[in-house]
């Protein structure tokens, strides 16, 4: 039942504008898009969260923004070939996991460029981005850190 | 059964629900001009066929599916009771991602539990493979995870699985060749199964040579999506017709849930909300010693790590340990915990409304002696598993099943 044949099909294409706002993330994405990092902190327990959070997961207060370093050390990294959300063509991706140094979590990003052999705990920062991003989170870009 | 069961109502809360029947349109990639309503459909009148009652015996109808963008259906309920002529029936349609078909199965179970309906059909299915471009597909299944920060940013499926295991591999010294071992095993067991999409006898150097698609993923690790269908009849016990067979009954459904981001996890390789949704469901269940009281499991397997990231949060191996029991045969066909005897998502398919209900149906048969008696070892399986997650094991689903004497 898997070969295409003369079934009676239809081709059909939806397309879908969305004038998409970012909402309480503003500052995050701003922050991005200018190769900083805007984190969340939260001003009972003195926590930082980098993606944020609106409310703070230890102790469910609402957090304000903090900039911070923007450096931080590489805990996962995969290789690998797709098209960016809203873009038009598959590129190798090398996307990581990376601890900010003053977070208690971690972002998920890529690296600017594809990568070989990079290693857990290798030391990263992020950067301002280089190619046009179909959404604002896809400037969360790295390069290892003194490139 | 009578057709008079729509209208009493069951106010015993420490029932556990009965399966009455089961019926699975197979997975695939449908390109033979079927719809997914055909499928739904077949699935649905082969389990009500299957549980031996009318139509008319339903009392509610619980619908999973994943998303919209596949089915070009909103609301798809009252469109599946015309197909079947039940309109009039209540129904609700619940999604919770990969697990969207566990989610209508514990939906199903609570409406009985409750005392809403005495006779629920689930029914769960996607159009996932077949008339949408796999890229399609992929930006899609993207936005299951945290869209605005990482679904948006490129993270794929099988990207964030593999971040993951990567770290499972580094903590626990887990091997490629011990993930190959569950795809040699799910493809295996998924030859001669009427409702697989791709079964396959492949060895694990097979596995280690398949393109790399994000390491340490090759591609025969991976789980395909599929088109399919699945649907189960469950009752009160005190209405289901009786019997000279045996039956199986739900008797434990737990819920948990993950942070969404993988980032904002404390343990990032360690499936969290699926030990804590087994736990719940054990102490449903009263099981003390689940690795030696459960006799069968499906296991969400969307890629051949998370197999063994699944087996241990369930507690059925310690942490680091699942790896090389997968190695040793542990869990298979004839191991000690026979785990996707159907195949799970990498052999037999995954279209992610029907995966969670096809899981139960396959225990069904399984408790009931009526699984694939060519292969399935002779056994008395009492005793069985249904695991089933959404997200990077972000909403967890576990059900317990047993079997019932006549």
């Amino acid at each position: 039942m898997t070969s295409r044949t003369e079934a009676p099909t239809s081709e059909l294409r939806l397309e879908l504008t969305y004038d998409h706002a970012t909402g309480r993330l503003k500052p995050y994405f701003d922050g991005l898009l200018a190769g900083q990092a805007i984190a969340s902190h939260c001003p009972a327990c003195g926590k930082t969260w980098f993606p944020p959070q609106a409310q703070c997961p230890d102790d469910q207060t609402e957090t304000g923004w903090n900039r911070i370093s923007g450096s931080g050390a590489v805990l996962a990294v995969t290789t690998t070939v797709t098209k960016l959300p809203f873009t038009t063509a598959a590129e190798t991706y090398s996307f990581v996991l990376v601890a900010m140094d003053e977070a208690e979590n971690a972002v998920f990003g890529r690296m600017q460029s594809p990568v070989e052999n990079i290693a857990v705990g290798t030391r990263v920062e992020l950067a301002a981005p280089v190619d046009e991003a179909g959404h604002p989170a896809q400037a969360a870009q790295f390069i290892v850190k003194g490139d | 059964m009578g057709s008079n069961i729509k209208n009493s109502t069951v106010r015993d809360n420490r029932a556990h629900p009965v399966v009455l029947g089961a019926g699975v349109m197979p997975f695939n990639r449908y390109r033979d001009g079927s719809h997914w309503r055909d499928w739904v459909r077949r699935a649905a009148l082969d389990a009500i066929e299957d549980a031996g009652i009318e139509p008319k015996d339903i009392g509610s109808v619980v619908v999973a599916s994943e998303t919209d963008f596949c089915s070009l259906q909103v609301n798809p309920a009252p469109v599946i009771l015309d197909d079947l002529g039940l309109a009039g029936v209540p129904a609700v349609r619940v999604e919770a991602g990969g697990a969207s078909g566990a989610a209508a199965l514990r939906v199903a179970v609570h409406q009985i539990k409750a005392g809403a309906a005495k006779c629920v059909l689930a029914v769960g299915f996607d159009a996932a493979a077949g008339h949408l471009r796999a890229e399609d597909v992929q930006l899609v299944y993207s936005l299951s995870f945290d869209a605005e920060t990482d679904g948006m940013a490129g993270a794929t499926a099988v990207a964030l699985y593999a971040l993951s295991m990567s770290e499972h591999m580094s903590i626990h010294h887990t091997t490629a060749e011990q993930m190959a071992a569950v795809s040699v095993k799910n493809h295996g067991n998924a030859i001669g199964n009427p409702w697989a999409h791709k079964p396959m006898d492949i060895t694990i150097a097979d596995v280690l040579a398949s393109p790399m698609i994000a390491a340490p993923y090759h591609k025969l690790d991976c789980s395909m999506a599929s088109d399919g269908a699945a649907a189960i009849v469950l009752a009160h016990a005190d209405y289901a017709p009786r019997t000279s067979e045996l039956r199986s009954r739900i008797i434990a459904s737990a819920a948990a849930t993950d942070r969404a981001r993988l980032g904002d996890r404390i343990e990032r390789h360690h499936f969290a909300a699926k030990q804590q949704a087994a736990l719940a469901a054990f102490k449903e269940a009263g099981i003390t010693d689940p690795v030696h009281q459960i006799d069968v499991a499906e296991v969400y397997d969307a890629f051949s790590g998370a197999e063994i990231q699944g087996i241990e949060a369930l507690g059925l191996a310690e942490p680091g340990r699942a790896g090389p029991a997968m190695a040793s045969g542990a869990f298979d066909r004839a191991g000690d915990l026979p785990v996707n005897l159907s195949g799970g998502l990498i052999g037999q398919g995954g279209a992610p409304g029907a995966v969670g209900i096809a899981q139960a149906a396959t225990i069904d048969q399984i408790l009931t002696g009526r699984y694939r008696r060519d292969t399935t070892p002779v056994k008395d399986y009492r005793l069985g598993l249904v695991d089933t997650h959404g997200g990077l094991c972000t909403t967890s689903f576990v059900h317990v099943m047993e079997q019932v004497e006549p």
